[in-house]
């Protein structure tokens, strides 16, 4: 057989696989959309196959990688009918990432088509927008939402899409455009990632922490020696940790270290992709200041709740100002903060509100009452009156009371509360959902 | 014993003993009883090449993860749904789901609940099944198991209004070491255990 000839044939399996799919009950709403979609796109990509020259290796190659995407796509479409993701979170995370995605759509183009799935794995957290430089005439855009499987339930450690957002935004044109002149180049105009060789001169150095000489040693030259793709991708992830703070606050904060000193206790370790975690947290803390969060607990009335947050705050707080871990300066990454709320705020993705007494103190009594936290009015009056309540207070609530119950049970040597609590926070989100969808139709009937 | 009328109801919530959360609407609260609606997960039962329902099973269960019988066995009668708002979920003519409230629900020492389908839906031929107890100090997301009688499918959703709870006092609270059981802090269905406490009448395991 050829590979033309395989080709074709390959167009044929991915389209009884597509229609075999459809034997799956969809939880992750209509399969139309995506099947008519790829009905398109297979035909499309036929039309091409057919008249090619046999002898054309280019296209012949190019096709193939198409060919392997539609498949993997389908894949994809196939895991997502098990449904193993928080529903209500998804939604929430849709209405954040959807703005920023759908910005640079041409007008004729329709809203992505959204799915959701889950692999195996710490680290799958992805959000993914396709691009735009298939050969096939792509209809309408995939926009691919992938959790962490075993991690289902934990709402409160999906803070970090936060972060994968960033990485969505880097994928548009436009948006990469924007963020590599007004968020990169800040952090990039000085200091010791200023240049591939001030950066390996900066991690060569004696005067780093021992665990990053240790590591030196343990390293070839291949990781020592800072490259530029390296280094290009190092100030991805600084961007993208910004992402996640400005989107999802002090939530972020907590997901982010959980995970990444979960992947890499150490916090030292860094990679071709990956500068070392303690020099993120360092940039996490300065964006912090930034943006008001040490004095924020002084606007708290509660006393306990002041406590908390600063107790809160202080496992975050950043390493002395010049350390080696600080790789930026204050005005470095308060530019880049600024740019990237600019840049959110215009595509109509909402920052972190800072939350308030009246708003984060009912959730936080709700979480210690082994409540789902939300906007429900307990109070007992015969004409309810439910609040409106970001969700990221709620995931910020719960990081509060997790850390207050850590502190608790350290000695009895428990872990179960941590799963309870991200069930707690997920019946939550579900629950708010529920108020929020009853209060626009409401809202909806008045106007 | 007497059962609560909205008024006795209301004050329970205010004290914060009884907690019913969220109650969506006023409408919600009837003359001595609150509607419950519909959560947003589905355990359908589902006849597969393995399932079953055998109490043996369960009777001297060996929990090690190697158990792959037992685990197996539970896991493979039921099929977990998890749907979005505005999504349908069709239960069909003979068929049993397990599904959540979206309400959660904590109960002091000296009350109990009852729950019962809405007759609205009752006229349509949804039964809302056996255990319609909620025991003193429950707290959790109520099962409710969904049958439908009638002889068409029904199309369901989140958020819609199946059932109702009423509260009935007690002649004295709860002792505490009567309270709790495993289904409680249940966020979703899970399967009974049918042959707790009956082991003595099931072989015993090779």
């Amino acid at each position: 057989m050829s590979p033309k000839e395989f080709l074709l044939q390959e167009c044929e399996n991915v389209r009884a696989t597509l229609q075999d799919v459809l034997r799956h009950d969809y939880a992750a709403g209509s399969s139309e959309e995506f099947y008519n979609e790829f009905c398109e796109r297979l035909g499309f990509l036929e039309s091409l196959i057919q008249p090619a020259d046999p002898g054309d290796v280019s296209a012949l190659g190019t096709f193939a990688e198409e060919i392997s995407l539609l498949s993997t796509l389908v894949h994809h479409m196939e895991r997502s009918h098990a449904g193993e993701f928080p529903w209500p979170f998804t939604e929430y995370l849709q209405s954040l990432a959807t703005p920023l995605c759908k910005e640079h759509l041409a007008d004729n183009e329709g809203e992505p088509i959204i799915r959701v799935y889950a692999e195996g794995g710490l680290d799958t957290y992805q959000i993914n927008l396709e691009n735009d430089l298939s050969v096939l005439n792509i209809g309408r855009r995939i926009f691919t939402i992938v959790f962490p499987r075993t991690l289902r339930h934990h709402v409160l450690l999906h803070a970090i899409f936060g972060h994968e957002i960033g990485h969505a935004a880097w994928t548009i044109p436009q948006h990469k455009s924007d963020l590599r002149s007004n968020v990169i180049e800040p952090l990039r105009a000085s200091g010791p990632l200023n240049s591939t060789s001030q950066a390996t001169h900066w991690l060569r150095d004696l005067t780093a922490p021992a665990p990053i000489a240790e590591l030196r040693d343990q390293y070839s030259d291949e990781y020592s020696d800072i490259k530029r793709n390296q280094l290009d991708s190092w100030f991805q992830e600084f961007m993208c940790d910004l992402f996640g703070l400005v989107t999802f606050g002090g939530g972020f904060l907590a997901a982010h270290q959980t995970l990444l000193l979960a992947l890499d206790p150490t916090g030292h370790r860094w990679g071709p992709y990956h500068p070392p975690y303690v020099c993120r947290k360092a940039m996490l803390w300065r964006a912090c200041k930034h943006l008001g969060w040490p004095e924020f607990p002084a606007s708290i009335r509660d006393p306990k709740m002041r406590s908390s947050i600063d107790s809160f705050l202080s496992k975050y707080s950043g390493p002395a100002p010049g350390s080696w871990e600080d790789v930026f300066t204050q005005e470095q990454v308060a530019k880049a903060v600024d740019a990237l709320k600019a840049l959110l705020t215009k595509a109509g993705t909402s920052c972190f509100p800072m939350p308030d007494d009246s708003a984060l103190l009912p959730l936080v009594q709700m979480l210690n009452e082994q409540i789902p936290p939300c906007g429900s009015d307990l109070s007992g009056s015969p004409t309810p009156a439910n609040r409106d309540v970001d969700f990221r207070h709620i995931l910020f609530a719960g990081w509060l009371v997790a850390d207050e119950v850590a502190a608790q049970e350290t000695t009895a040597g428990k872990h179960g509360y941590f799963l309870e609590l991200n069930k707690l926070c997920e019946m939550g989100l579900l629950q708010q959902r529920a108020i929020d969808l009853y209060n626009a139709a409401k809202a909806g009937e008045e106007a | 014993m007497s059962a609560l009328v909205k008024g006795s109801i209301l004050k329970a919530m205010a004290d914060r003993q009884l907690v019913v959360s969220p109650i969506i609407c006023g409408s919600q609260l009837g003359a001595s009883s609150i509607d419950l609606r519909l959560g947003n997960v589905f355990l359908m039962v589902r006849a597969r090449g393995l399932s079953d329902v055998d109490p043996g099973r369960f009777a001297h269960p060996d929990n090690t993860a190697g158990d792959h019988a037992l685990q197996q066995a539970r896991r493979q009668k039921h099929e977990r749904y998890e749907a979005p708002f505005r999504q349908k979920f069709l239960l069909h003519p003979g068929m049993l789901a397990l599904v959540p409230t979206l309400e959660w629900i904590k109960l002091p020492a000296n009350l109990q609940g009852t729950v019962t389908a809405r007759s609205s839906w009752a006229r349509e031929g949804l039964s809302i099944a056996t255990a319609s107890l909620i025991h003193p100090g429950y707290k959790g997301v109520v099962t409710l198991e969904l049958a439908n009688l009638g002889q068409i499918p029904l199309s369901l959703y989140p958020g819609l209004r199946i059932a109702q709870i009423a509260f009935q006092t007690l002649t004295e609270p709860a002792a505490e070491k009567d309270m709790g059981s495993r289904f409680d802090m249940a966020f979703e269905p899970v399967e009974g255990n049918v042959a707790h406490g009956d082991e003595a009448f099931l072989p015993k395991k090779k």
